[in-house]
């Protein structure tokens, strides 16, 4: 039986397991004042989850359109410079309004302090400011889809979105600009948090990996977004002031803006992928009722990539005019980071090994999310490798690779984590078969959309493009029809979680038997999340202690 | 207002355990906003770095338009500012409210005499056609230099205002927020350390910005190298 | 202003042990005057080293001067001298990610004429 089935069948100690707790945080006032001006890191979580979730089906929607005009060789559907907005627009949001958010500003939000035993962020009023600022800045990326759109796709490469687009590259920069303060403002609270205000006993290496990983993302966030910032600023006076900071024909270096906005840009997609690690490495553990393997080493691993992510931003500018060497350099030492990533994949599937696994809608996805990413990351090793990458680089190949980690791996744990953390956040289960069908659809509808991508990049299909040869027809038609089977999959859980609300089981404070702090208080959680500051005495993940010694 | 030392305490915010958690938490997380500060301004002095390397003659040129005795009176107005900074954490710390009020105001006063010569600079700039996109067209260099060195010089001077912008609107914020905490030590009769501190770490990071924007953008040929 | 929230009792008691701490500080000031004394005497030496005709090393000289007042403004009136060893590590990975953008961005520029000649053309 299912691990929820088995944990409501023991005895529990102490705590009621079937009753709602009356005063909770989502309870404890109404006013839509106490939600806007709250401080509470939860509720600042539920914010967050509403508006990227908000954004998610806008960058969705343009990725529709796209897939719908890809099904033909001719471009019918939309025209190029309409395609062209598309594909920016699904970037841009997608990139800045939901992958970067989703997990630090939803699930680290709500669990950071919890699952160290604090009452809240370091800086609570900050907390809320970034969610304003945050808004801000999505109003402004609004504003730029509504007014026509910005065609430069969302790497806004220089001197065309500096010098000659006549999109509202503005408005979108500025909106990314604002967004990327909010993203500073979390990971500063985040640092502070994990430093300063760990429960006694709550030692670094008793903390759970989640942390980790927000404490690695929250480094990135502080070191790489301001240089996006600046950069983006510099593009905007270009634009304004028609000077020639990147426009070749006015002394300037295009490549200089692809130093400086990769430079924030490579580290970005280690903010979007280390918090699905870290919610990979809160789901294993409890789903094959087994500790962690390797836990320093998981820990370690995090901060490696984090800090290598840094080095290696040339591997995006192999064909733009960078010097060989530079990019022999990037080439090893992206490499490197291979190695704490298969590291890290190595030990999943070691804490699997012997595991008593159970196939519970958030194992289904964090398995999907091994499998996807290993794929995502052999074939990042691929595109390092100079001589490969002159052939595909601007190809589908990379529009695979680059999917498989953002969709196949992030999507999913973000998805994966807030099934699993759902009992906790609103205090009822959701519909275990309705979530197993969702999962599985966007498991085979990820694989149909993108696998063919890496056949069609390989055979030379470039990217950004509405129209293509007739021969690559039938892997555009595979990959469309896959998108239309991932879309039901992410609709599902629109939809069940939100019935949830209303006529979901009482979940009580452990429906999974998880071990972390936030297990401990009831479901959803009071205000102040612990009546008093925990003391913490044991490593985390003692799944083998609690069961008894594995068979 | 007396020279007493302070008898009360902070207000202890409700998330922390106790005043020296809080105080080591507004610290780190002022440090770590200053690691985001250097950050930001650093991407720009990558981009001036290279085209100082690249254009160095331009940049000599642009650099001679400015004028170096103002960049000198301002280094010495904010390191002058640094210390009335100083000295106000200091009094702070004391309990001391009079002469930290003052030293605030000093330095609010300091900062705002900065912030005047670089209008005053600016105004000269836009009467002498060095602002690159409000009709940049400096007399002697139109006449001396060709199109392409006159890109370089203008490039500069892109990065120049830049720069300095970026920089006093950094002044501006600290000028008010200095203001703003000044008014607050008087209306309550009391000062927290730590805010102050706080607030002077942010004080001196604007001012060392300042200590390398000087000699990279006033500094570069006054003895007529090249 | 005080008020207090604090979550037990205990912490309470703790909270006013740290209220006197005005008492304990010993006053920074002459310091910060023998400080201020040296980076004016440094800004005048950056002038006049600004003016002598050093070629290549005008540049490094000023940035020399400007480094040693940066580093004096950092350690005494920011205190970073007598910070906790997190200050130093935020402030030495602050140095370290700024140097990465530059040098990692410069190993292009200046190796741009390294190799020219692909093997097989």
């Amino acid at each position: 039986m299912s691990i929820a089935e088995e944990t409501r069948t023991q005895t529990q100690q102490g705590v009621a397991t079937s009753t709602y707790p009356k005063s909770n945080y989502l309870t404890s006032e109404h006013t839509v004042a106490s939600w806007l001006l709250t401080t509470d890191h939860k509720r600042i979580g539920i914010l967050y989850m509403i508006s990227i979730t908000f954004f998610f089906f806008i960058g969705g929607s343009a990725a529709t359109l796209m897939r719908l005009e890809l099904m033909t060789p001719r471009g019918d559907l939309l025209r190029s410079d309409l395609y062209n907005r598309m594909f920016t627009l699904h970037g841009i949001v997608m990139v800045f309004f939901f992958l970067v958010p989703a997990i630090p500003a939803v699930l680290g939000n709500f669990f950071l302090p919890m699952m160290i035993g604090a009452r809240d962020l370091a800086f609570p009023r900050i907390n809320l400011l970034s969610w304003y600022i945050y808004i801000a800045g999505g109003l402004f990326a609004l504003a730029a889809i509504l007014w026509g759109g910005v065609d430069t796709g969302w790497t806004f490469y220089t001197p065309y979105s500096s010098m000659y687009s006549n999109t509202n590259v503005l408005l979108a920069a500025t909106g990314v600009f604002i967004a990327g303060f909010s993203s500073i403002l979390t990971g500063l609270n985040f640092i502070v948090t994990v430093h300063k205000m760990r429960a006694p006993g709550m030692t670094w290496f008793r903390m759970p990996l989640f942390v980790w990983a927000m404490y690695a993302t929250s480094i990135i966030m502080i070191l790489g977004t301001p240089v996006l910032a600046i950069t983006l600023f510099l593009l905007a006076l270009e634009r304004v002031m028609r000077v020639g900071i990147f426009d070749p024909a006015l002394g300037g270096d295009p490549i200089l803006f692809q130093h400086l906005f990769w430079f924030y840009s490579h580290p970005a997609v280690y903010i979007m992928i280390i918090p699905g690690f870290g919610v990979v490495n809160e789901i294993v553990p409890c789903f094959s009722r087994r500790k962690i393997f390797g836990y320093r080493f998981m820990a370690v691993a995090m901060m490696a990539i984090a800090i290598l992510g840094f080095l290696v931003w040339g591997h995006h500018m192999f064909v733009s005019g960078q010097s060989m060497y530079a990019g022999i350099v990037f080439s090893i030492i992206s490499f490197l980071i291979g190695v704490p990533t298969a590291i890290k994949v190595f030990n999943w599937v070691t804490t699997l090994y012997k595991g008593s696994v159970s196939a519970d809608t958030p194992m289904l996805y964090a398995l999907g999310f091994i499998g996807l990413f290993l794929i995502g990351g052999l074939t990042g090793l691929m595109l390092s490798t100079l001589a490969v990458d002159v052939h595909v680089h601007d190809t589908y190949f990379v529009v695979a690779h680059f999917h498989y980690i953002m969709v196949g791996g992030q999507v999913m744990a973000y998805l994966g984590g807030i099934h699993f953390w759902w009992p906790k956040i609103t205090g009822r289960m959701y519909p275990e078969i309705w979530g197993k069908l969702s999962a599985l659809l966007v498991f085979v509808g990820f694989n149909l959309t993108f696998f063919p991508q890496f056949v069609l990049g390989y055979l030379g299909m470039p990217r950004r493009y509405h129209e293509y040869p007739a021969e690559f027809q039938v892997f555009n038609v595979l990959s469309s029809a896959g998108a239309s089977i991932l879309a039901v999959g992410y609709v599902l859980p629109l939809v069940y979680l939100l019935l949830s609300l209303k006529y979901g089981k009482i979940a009580g404070p452990n429906p999974w038997g998880a071990t972390g702090l936030e297990w401990q208080t009831p479901s959803p959680p009071t205000t102040h999340n612990f009546e008093e500051t925990p003391i913490v005495t044991e490593d985390p993940y003692e799944y083998e202690i609690q069961e008894g010694p594995s068979v | 207002m007396s020279n007493a030392v302070v008898q009360e305490e902070p207000a202890l915010l409700s998330h922390f355990d106790d005043l020296q958690q809080q105080d080591d938490s507004t610290k780190l997380g002022m440090w770590t906003f200053l690691a985001t500060e250097v950050m930001f301004f650093g991407g720009m002095f990558l981009a001036y770095i290279l085209f100082r390397w690249k254009y160095h003659a331009g940049f000599a040129e642009g650099s001679l338009e400015l004028i170096w005795q103002a960049g000198f009176i301002n280094t010495g107005v904010l390191l002058c500012s640094s210390l009335s900074m100083a000295l106000a954490v200091d009094f702070a710390k004391l309990g001391k409210l009079r002469p930290l009020l003052i030293n605030l105001v000093i330095t609010m006063i300091l900062g705002s005499i900065f912030l005047g010569v670089k209008a005053v600079e600016y105004s000269i700039d836009y009467r002498d056609h060095l602002i690159p996109g409000l009709d940049f067209a400096p007399h002697k260099l139109v006449e001396k230099l060709d199109a392409a060195e006159l890109g370089h010089v203008k490039l500069f001077f892109v990065l120049y205002f830049a720069m300095t912008g970026l920089h006093a609107l950094h002044m501006v914020i600290g000028i008010a927020a200095i203001g703003i905490l000044a008014f607050m030590i008087y209306r309550n009769k009391f000062a927290d350390g730590t805010t102050v501190e706080s607030l002077g770490l942010y004080w001196h990071f604007v001012d060392l910005v300042w200590v390398f924007l000087f000699p990279l953008l006033y500094l570069i040929d006054l003895n007529h190298n090249t | 202003m005080t008020t207090h929230t604090t979550s037990a009792p205990a912490e309470h008691a703790q909270v006013h042990a740290h209220a006197h701490e005005g008492n304990g500080h010993h006053s920074h000031r002459s310091l910060y005057l023998k400080i201020f004394g040296v980076l004016m005497v440094l800004l005048v030496l950056t002038m006049v080293a600004a003016f002598l005709p050093l070629g290549q090393l005008n540049v490094v000289v000023a940035l020399a001067i400007a480094m040693i007042k940066a580093a004096l403004i950092l350690m005494f009136f920011m205190h970073f001298r007598d910070s906790d060893h997190l200050t130093w590590l935020v402030g030495a990975a602050t140095v370290a990610w700024f140097l990465i953008l530059i040098a990692l961005t410069f190993q292009d520029y200046l190796s741009r004429d390294m190799i020219t000649s692909i093997p097989g053309k």
